[in-house]
């Protein structure tokens, strides 16, 4: 709790589905002016109850982050409730002219708590320009800074401005700039330089000991301006965009202390220790083994000195560059006969593919004749389920309202293995057999699911 | 106000008693006639009732934990046998049973069936009758009973022993939806009996009485959150499940591994059942159903030359139960129908196998561990019944921080745990050893961890 933003907080009413919205900047140098290049998204959350209709929305100003009308939102976690699916989200996104724009809530990476919404291309109008995160410009103490952004729980009104001064700055792994005012309502806004150009944005975990604030040895009120820069590499991967991500197809632990002494071994052993190898996976093809110490993979060395190092090295590993032989430091252990372990050094090569996509990353696809939504059972749901390889079919994710399917006691998450003798191995067979039921005006068919550990058969009224 | 409502339920039995030439005879007197026949019912049975006092051994959290409950029971013959709920007295350590005389002594328990949530528990006869003269109350045969009929359920609800309530069969056949009792399917075997006698917690385990003092049910559950909605088993599988229980300790049924459902709205289906047999639903793995190559969506019309006819879900106990009863040294031949074609099928059930292994606590470590079933295999996808499965970590124990539970500790010190027995050897040797860091291989789901116990010298 402690780690999510102001704004975060105030919108956890919100059935856990939240906002963003923007305005738009014209072009995309890294000089010019960015306040007339801001959108501002609105979130809309419609939750069906048994009373009617709640409603509600919520906005924040957005920048754009990168090509195809990608837009960033700092300082708010948007996560659509998976649970509910009674929840229907619409974002919209209001340009500099005045413009509405329809976008999509692309999801939240959380280490920099922003929130990712494309925008959907309309014929009558060209995508923004991208700004330029990468190389934001670089102040001193005693330099002003402009906050542009969200004044108040909700965004409801044009951006606005504060200027503030520089108290200090760090120069660590990461410059970072503190300011000292109370600004809490201005969390995840731009800061600007004097002559508009982009900075950074006010960080979301201001003033938590050990946290960035107390880094830089200043009090409770400081706030802390986190370079834009920072954030650009998450702009180029935004969450829902999984394309280009690296797959190892091994469960990876830190080699902790207790990893360490099952082994034996002592001193400097920093590495990821191998827990699980997927078939088929480059790891199990370079000849990766269970309980194989990883200690480097191509250029990237594995060390995790805190235990926040950890997923910051994980999400390295998914950046590592596809297609290419990667020389791997491995380490693998041997029993003795005395019940000790020898480790040998050896070396592997991983050529590293595109990660498949999740079950939380797959399209849900409506079935219109069933009144259902479905997503194709995904190789990692397989896994989650203990599913074995023999099992073809496809996932409820969503049942309308007293559709017939519902009626007949279908449920979220129930698989569907068949649509009377039809296997269904894919959402195309379904449909295909759905809309073949209905045009033959059968009275009856019967759907073979599973649900849970058991599966049963479930008879739908096509009457609908 | 009860008075009243009271007044009420005898008037409407007005009319019922009226139907009957024999009962009409008692004409404008009909209602000192309940009360007199409630009242002969009620001292017929009442004698018999105890109210049960156990004490409780559960593993919680890495250690064991004693706890007290109290339930209600009856004898049921002269021996001494008193009939409870298995999740009354099942699993009880230490029992003791207030007689109708008042008097507190101490009871044993025979055995326990946690399919039916039937069990039968033992006071020496002397002790419970020193007079010699054995009180104990009757079954009735409950496929008589009717929706209507009056019946008053007897027991200790919430502790206040030797209470009374009264009202009617609301309902002769529920069907409620699974409850795991012992990690079991209660009420697989059994329909209810709907009751809206008052039914609350510390009624579990007494009788459920007819107005000519024979028991019809044993009162079981409740929804608490309605008005008396009661329920009993009935009277006629209590008899039967008791029987076994005083004869062979516990109830040995035959199972096939087949999963089956009524056939209800699926009859106007592509899939070509009728209504005069039961859908299988799914078929367990390496169970005889599965080696006869039986398949779900096959249409079972007969069990060994009897048809079968599961319209409904409260048909379906029925099924289970001859199935249950099928013999375990001789085939039976099902007639299934597969795609419009009529098969005979020989298959040769098997001794329902224990659904989940033995718990124990290992408290050095401060956890507690269960061993594998194939059942379990089969419940939790593990693909072995190899190691043993952590069912609770002691905070602050060894073994707090690295195991969990639902871990399943696969190696210990390098040596491979076969099953439960294997690994107490295991924890022994190493214990006796003294060794300072016992390593363990252990499975967290698709992960294969390692960790390690440090113990303090």
């Amino acid at each position: 709790m402690n780690r999510m933003s102001t704004l975060a907080k105030m919108t956890a009413a919100v059935p856990r589905v939240l906002v963003v919205l923007g305005l738009l900047a014209a072009s995309a140098d890294a000089g010019a002016d960015v306040r007339d290049r801001v959108f501002v998204v609105r979130v809309v959350t419609e939750q069906a109850t048994n009373t009617g209709t709640r409603r509600n929305t919520l906005a924040a100003p957005a920048i754009v982050a990168g090509p195809d009308g990608l837009l960033m939102v700092v300082g708010l976690a948007i996560e659509p409730d998976k649970d509910n699916h009674d929840t229907d989200v619409r974002v919209t996104a209001v340009g500099p002219k005045g413009w509405v724009w329809r976008a999509k809530l692309l999801g939240t990476v959380d280490d920099l708590e922003c929130t990712f919404v494309r925008l959907v291309p309309a014929d009558d109008r060209k995508m923004p320009k991208p700004v330029d995160l990468e190389a934001p410009p670089e102040l001193g103490v005693g330099d002003p800074v402009r906050l542009f952004g969200r004044h108040g729980p909700l965004f409801r009104h044009a951006p606005r401005e504060r200027t503030l001064k520089i108290e200090a700055v760090a120069r660590g792994p990461q410059r970072l700039y503190a300011l000292s005012a109370d600004v809490t309502r201005w969390i995840g806004s731009m800061a600007l330089t004097s002559d508009g150009r982009l900075l950074g944005f006010l960080d979301t975990r201001p003033t938590m000991p050990g946290r960035r604030g107390a880094m830089l040895g200043l009090g409770a009120q400081t706030v802390v301006v986190v370079p834009a820069d920072v954030y650009a590499a998450a702009a180029r991967r935004p969450p829902g965009q999984v394309k280009g991500r690296a797959w190892l197809g091994v469960n990876l632990a830190p080699f902790d202390e207790d990893r360490e002494a099952f082994f034996s071994v002592k001193g400097d052993w920093n590495g990821a220790l191998v827990t699980g190898v997927a078939s088929g996976s480059p790891a199990a093809d370079a000849g990766l083994e269970v309980h194989d110490l990883v200690r480097s993979i191509g250029p990237l060395r594995i060390r995790h000195e805190r235990a926040e190092d950890w997923n910051i090295m994980l999400r390295a590993v998914q950046r590592l560059p596809l297609g290419q032989p990667l020389e791997c430091d491995v380490v693998r252990f041997t029993r003795r006969a005395d019940g000790e372990y020898d480790a040998k050094e050896i070396k592997r090569t991983l050529t590293l593919r595109e990660r498949p996509l999740a079950f939380a990353e797959v399209e849900e696809q409506e079935v219109a004749d069933l009144g259902i939504k479905v997503k194709p059972l995904t190789d990692d749901y397989r896994r989650t389920l203990r599913l074995g390889s023999g099992i073809d079919g496809v996932v409820v994710t969503r049942i309308a309202r007293a559709a017939p399917v519902q009626l007949a006691g279908l449920r979220s998450d129930d698989i569907i293995l068949r649509v009377d003798e039809h296997p269904v191995p894919d959402v195309a067979t379904l449909k295909r057999v759905a809309t073949a039921a209905k045009k033959a005006k059968r009275k009856k068919i019967a759907l073979f699911v599973r649900r849970g550990r058991r599966t049963l058969f479930l008879a739908v009224d096509t009457n609908w | 106000m009860r008075f009243f409502y009271f007044l009420l339920g005898a008037g409407a039995l007005l009319g019922a008693l009226a139907a009957t030439p024999a009962r009409a005879q008692d004409g404008p007197r009909s209602l000192p006639s309940l009360a007199r026949r409630m009242r002969a019912a009620k001292d017929g049975v009442f004698p018999a009732l105890v109210h049960i006092v156990n004490v409780e051994e559960n593993l919680v959290r890495g250690r064991r934990r004693k706890s007290v409950s109290s339930g209600s029971g009856f004898f049921i013959d002269e021996k001494g046998h008193i009939v409870t709920n298995y999740h009354v007295a099942g699993q009880a350590r230490r029992l003791f049973v207030t007689l109708a005389s008042r008097r507190k002594v101490a009871a044993t328990i025979v055995a326990g069936d946690p399919y039916t949530d039937i069990a039968v528990l033992r006071v020496d006869p002397k002790v419970a009758w020193p007079d010699g003269k054995p009180v104990f109350a009757r079954f009735a045969d409950s496929d008589r009973l009717h929706e209507g009929d009056f019946v008053m359920a007897m027991g200790s609800p919430l502790s206040l022993s030797r209470s009374l309530s009264f009202g009617i069969i609301s309902c002769r056949e529920r069907t409620l939806r699974a409850m795991r009792l012992a990690g079991l399917e209660t009420g697989k075997y059994n329909t209810w009996l709907q009751t809206d006698a008052a039914i609350n917690p510390g009624n579990s385990g007494g009788p459920l009485v007819d107005l000519s003092g024979r028991v019809v049910g044993v009162n079981t559950r409740a929804n608490l959150a309605a008005n008396n909605i009661g329920f009993a088993i009935p009277s006629n599988v209590v008899r039967d499940v008791v029987a076994e229980l005083i004869r062979h300790a516990k109830v040995i049924r035959s199972s096939l591994g087949l999963t089956l459902q009524p056939v209800g709205a699926l009859a106007d289906t592509a899939l070509g059942v009728a209504p005069d047999g039961v859908l299988v639903a799914a078929v367990q793995k390496h169970s005889p159903a599965a080696r006869a190559g039986i398949r779900a969506g096959d249409f079972l019309e007969a069990l060994g030359g009897v048809k079968v006819a599961v319209r409904f879900d409260e048909e379906l106990p029925r099924v289970y139960q001859r199935i249950a009863r099928l013999p375990r040294d001789l085939d039976t031949v099902l007639t299934l129908r597969r795609a419009g074609r009529s098969l005979r099928v020989p298959v040769r059930a098997v001794a329902l196998a224990r659904e989940l292994g033995r718990e124990l606590p290992v408290a050095s470590w401060g956890v507690t561990v269960r061993g594998i079933t194939p059942a379990m295999a089969r419940e939790l996808r593990f693909e072995t019944t190899a190691g043993v499965l952590v069912t609770g970590v002691r905070a602050g124990g060894l073994a707090a921080g690295r195991l969990e539970r639902g871990d399943v500790i696969t190696n210990v010190q390098g040596v491979d745990v076969t099953d439960l027995a294997g690994f107490l050897k295991l924890v022994t040797t190493s214990l006796r050893a003294g060794d300072r860091l016992v390593r363990l291989k252990v499975r967290k789901g698709a992960i294969l961890d390692v960790t390690v116990l440090r113990r303090s010298p």
